[in-house]
């Protein structure tokens, strides 16, 4: 009984005792902040990671691609149950001009909204943000009113910014917002002409069928066909300026001259949807030969989408699977003797996988995945085709290889993972210092309270009960420092962009440069799990630094112990 | 109460400083009655407290035999001689030894709460504390009950150490100097209270250097070159 009283009563009494609780909460705060930013962001990049493949990704062993993807991914799911959706895509590279603006990028052919089961390709659009039908012909209006609410964010941090004082005020970003707010008003323009247009076909329509609806002998063919070619000169001019659905493209935002983040993390784009967008890129579908000319298709500009993954939004553009397959010439070969009859089926690159719920666990998707390459093999040795390459040299048949999204996104995840792990060992390096401190203080402690372990022992108290005293004393220090420690470092972490927002306004330094990130805001989620570690590892801790001096205190001799001055 | 409460004879004791080997305690041999009150005069460094700590289970005599209340000391195991020093036997310091951390009460409490667990102490803590409350009455501390030791005289902090030693009502009361660091006016009263104790039945064994202080016991003993006599 009197071990737990002392130690309680030690720890409320002695004041040195304190500051070992202080460097145990500062260390614990210390690597629960970090640990949870790093967690935080490993988390976000998983989460886009996967929301960017699916759950398992067929990728083509060669620039040839996959064939067969469809009659394949039907193959698959009847050999996998698992399975709950599979897209085929088609990935090249390309240059992409807007404007003046000439970037290279990666050229996404998807099929939409069919992808959508595959990949959470819906987060975070301009203009089908949260959409369930995400597509490449969303409704005109809302492509407007998206970008009239985008003028008026323009204007509003143009607003904020023009009020500030002069010395604070930001001229550059002034200037920037003004050239986005001509060039997005030039393409709102757009979209109104579009829908005027769009119209007058309407209205012409109907005159016609009010013609067409008159008695024979009244009606006009003249004027019937007069207005017929009305609406053909007016559709073709549409198609012209607002291309239909097969050449339009969604841009990732991020690619560099479309779109900047102001300091405080909103997104400002030059470009929103009606602008148009002209790609080049070299057919490669029927292999690589000095006889490849260049394609080039202008498209559409529809919307724009995120991953959250720089460096896929600052490189990626998606545009219609059937367009791009034509574009690289992926498309099906037809026998030199017979037009009709396909000799080499139409391809893609690779087939993204989405399975079952109960299934999407790391250790459950290998598993899967095995099927997966099982159900390749079979499939190849059924039809060549699927697998087969268009080497200049030889027929070679290399089946596809199947990858779960962590393998294949290793290494971009395991960049962080390490980054993560050297920070989380740099801190517990320094943690060490905590256990140094407890023990230091302990030491002092144990000496200055020889006199009492004398009266312990006196009294009766063993050796043992000594020990524990100081012991349960070291937990103790340890338990509080780690329960203010989380407390301290739990809130911190919430509040992180509270506080990084309070610290930019007093020092004018932003820490966390919204502009560069990607992400909006520094990820302040605790995860209990992390926690509870922490707690009992602080625990551990403060025990290894009071060890010694316990088992000194233990070990004195109670008559040395009185005898001490 | 055939038994006698301690049968000491030719206790040795001696220390090794270096080289020198300092043989303080050179057979001694005492025996003690239950309702004694033993005083023992020595000069300061005649091994008195030696003498106390080996009698108080504290500590070990190198040869000699040392029958407490029937226990053989050299057969005791650490656990039976902690728990007779927690039960048995009271201790009285000259600097008081009492723990600055903890007020008086729970100072004067510190022994029970050694000798029970913390189940049995559950059962215990009221009667435990009407206890101490009691003899810090008798021992005039009533309105001391709450502060620490450090707000207290000498006389009150050493009064505060003889309610401590009493708690546990133990068969044998050990003084070393109990009065050395004290005033003569407030030395006496001390004295006075362990007589009263004394009258009361319990048995005493002090060391002191002071002749007159040793009025109060029923034997007087001397002790030196490391012997009684
Ligand atoms: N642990 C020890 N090591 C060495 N010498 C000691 C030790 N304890 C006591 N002594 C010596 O033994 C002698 C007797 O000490 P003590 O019993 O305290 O005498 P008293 O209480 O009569 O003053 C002293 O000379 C003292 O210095
Ligand atoms: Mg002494």
């Amino acid at each position: 009984m009197y071990k737990l009283f002392l130690c309680l009563r030690y720890l409320r009494r002695r004041y040195l005792a304190l500051v070992a609780v202080v460097a145990v909460a500062l260390c614990v705060m210390m690597v629960l902040i970090v640990v949870s930013i790093f967690d935080g962001f490993l988390s976000k990049v998983e989460y886009a990671a996967r929301g960017l493949c699916g759950d398992i990704v067929v990728d083509a062993s060669s620039i040839s691609g996959i064939g067969l993807y469809d009659e394949f991914i039907v193959y698959l799911k009847d050999e996998a149950p698992e399975v709950k959706a599979a897209t085929p895509v088609i990935y090249t590279y390309g240059l992409l001009r807007v404007g003046h603006q000439t970037n290279t990028v990666q050229i996404c052919g998807i099929r939409l909204p069919e992808r959508l089961a595959v990949t959470q390709f819906q987060r975070d659009m301009f203009v089908q943000d949260g959409w369930k039908n995400t597509s490449f012909d969303p409704p005109l209006e809302r492509l407007i009113s998206r970008t009239e609410k985008h003028m008026e964010l323009i204007k509003s941090i143009s607003l904020r910014e023009s009020s500030k004082p002069d010395d604070k005020r930001d001229e550059h970003l002034l200037d920037k917002l003004y050239i986005a707010d001509i060039n997005v008003a030039g393409q709102r323009e757009m979209l109104i002409q579009v829908s005027l247009r769009r119209r007058d076909i309407e209205t012409i329509r109907r005159e016609i069928v009010a013609e067409q609806a008159k008695p024979a002998d009244r009606r006009d063919d003249d004027t019937i066909r007069k207005l017929t070619e009305q609406i053909e000169e007016v559709a073709k001019r549409l198609d012209r300026d607002f291309r239909p659905p097969e050449k339009r493209i969604i841009l990732g935002l991020g690619l560099s001259g479309m779109s900047f983040r102001t300091p405080d993390g909103e997104t400002v784009r030059r470009v929103t949807p009606g602008r148009r967008a002209v790609l080049t890129l070299l057919p490669l579908g029927r292999g690589l030969s000095i006889t490849n000319t260049p394609s080039t298709a202008t498209f559409t500009v529809i919307d724009d989408a995120r991953t959250d993954l720089y460096i896929i939004d600052s490189n990626t553009v998606y545009v219609p699977f059937k367009t791009l397959q034509e574009l690289t010439e992926m498309g099906p070969g037809y026998s030199a003797d017979n037009p009709t009859q396909i000799a080499t089926p139409a391809r893609c690159s690779q087939i993204q996988i989405k399975v079952k719920a109960p299934y999407a666990s790391d250790s459950e998707l290998i598993k899967v995945r095995k099927k997966v390459n099982t159900a390749i093999k079979k499939f190849t040795e059924a039809h060549p085709s699927f697998a087969q390459s268009f080497s200049s040299f030889a027929e070679i048949i290399i089946p596809p290889d199947a990858q779960t999204w962590r393998e294949k996104q290793a290494k971009y995840i395991g960049i962080i993972q390490k980054q993560r792990a050297v920070v989380t060992i740099m801190f517990g390096v320094i943690s060490l210092v905590s256990v140094l401190m407890v023990f230091a203080i302990f030491h002092m402690i144990v000496t200055q309270k020889i006199r009492d372990i004398g009266v312990v022992r006196a009294v009766g108290g063993s050796a043992g009960g000594v020990m524990q005293i100081f012991l349960g004393f070291g937990a103790a220090t340890a338990l509080l420092g780690s329960a203010i420690g989380l407390t301290g470092g739990y809130f911190f972490v919430r509040n992180i962009n509270e506080i990084e927002d309070w610290m930019s306004n007093w020092f004018g330094v932003r820490v966390y440069d919204r502009e560069v990130y990607l992400f909006d805001k520094i990820p302040n989620t605790v995860e209990p799990m992390t926690m509870l570690w922490l707690a009992v590892g602080a625990i551990v801790a403060g025990l290894i630094g009071v060890l010694l001096p316990a088992i000194k205190a233990g070990r004195m001799q109670p008559v040395e112990a009185l005898r001490y001055e | 109460m055939s038994k006698r409460m301690l049968d000491a004879s030719g206790l040795h004791k001696s220390y090794r400083m270096g080289r020198v080997n300092l043989h303080v305690l050179r057979g001694v041999s005492l025996s003690v009655e239950h309702g004694e009150f033993v005083a023992v005069i020595g000069a300061s460094g005649s091994g008195k407290s030696t003498l106390l700590h080996i009698l108080g289970l504290l500590d070990k005599s190198d040869k000699g035999q040392f029958i407490l209340d029937g226990n053989d000391a050299a057969k005791l195991s650490s656990r039976r001689r902690n728990r007779i020093r927690c039960q048995d036997v009271g201790f009285i310091f000259q600097f008081y030894h009492l723990l600055g951390e903890l007020n008086v009460l729970e100072n004067v409490m510190i022994p029970a709460k050694v000798n029970y667990s913390t189940i049995g102490w559950i059962g215990q803590r009221r009667q435990a504390k009407t206890q101490a409350i009691e003899l810090l009455e008798r021992l005039g501390l009533k309105d001391r009950l709450k502060h620490r030791p450090g707000e207290l005289s000498g006389g009150e902090r050493q009064r505060v150490a003889i309610a401590r030693a009493l708690i546990n009502k133990p068969k044998i009361l050990l003084a070393d100097e109990p009065t050395g660091n004290l005033d003569s006016k407030t030395g006496l009263q001390i004295m006075k209270l362990l007589k009263t104790f004394n009258d009361a039945g319990q048995t005493i064994v002090m060391v002191t250097h002071d002749q007159d202080l040793a009025a109060a016991a029923t034997r007087i003993i001397h002790l030196r070159d490391g012997r009684l006599k």
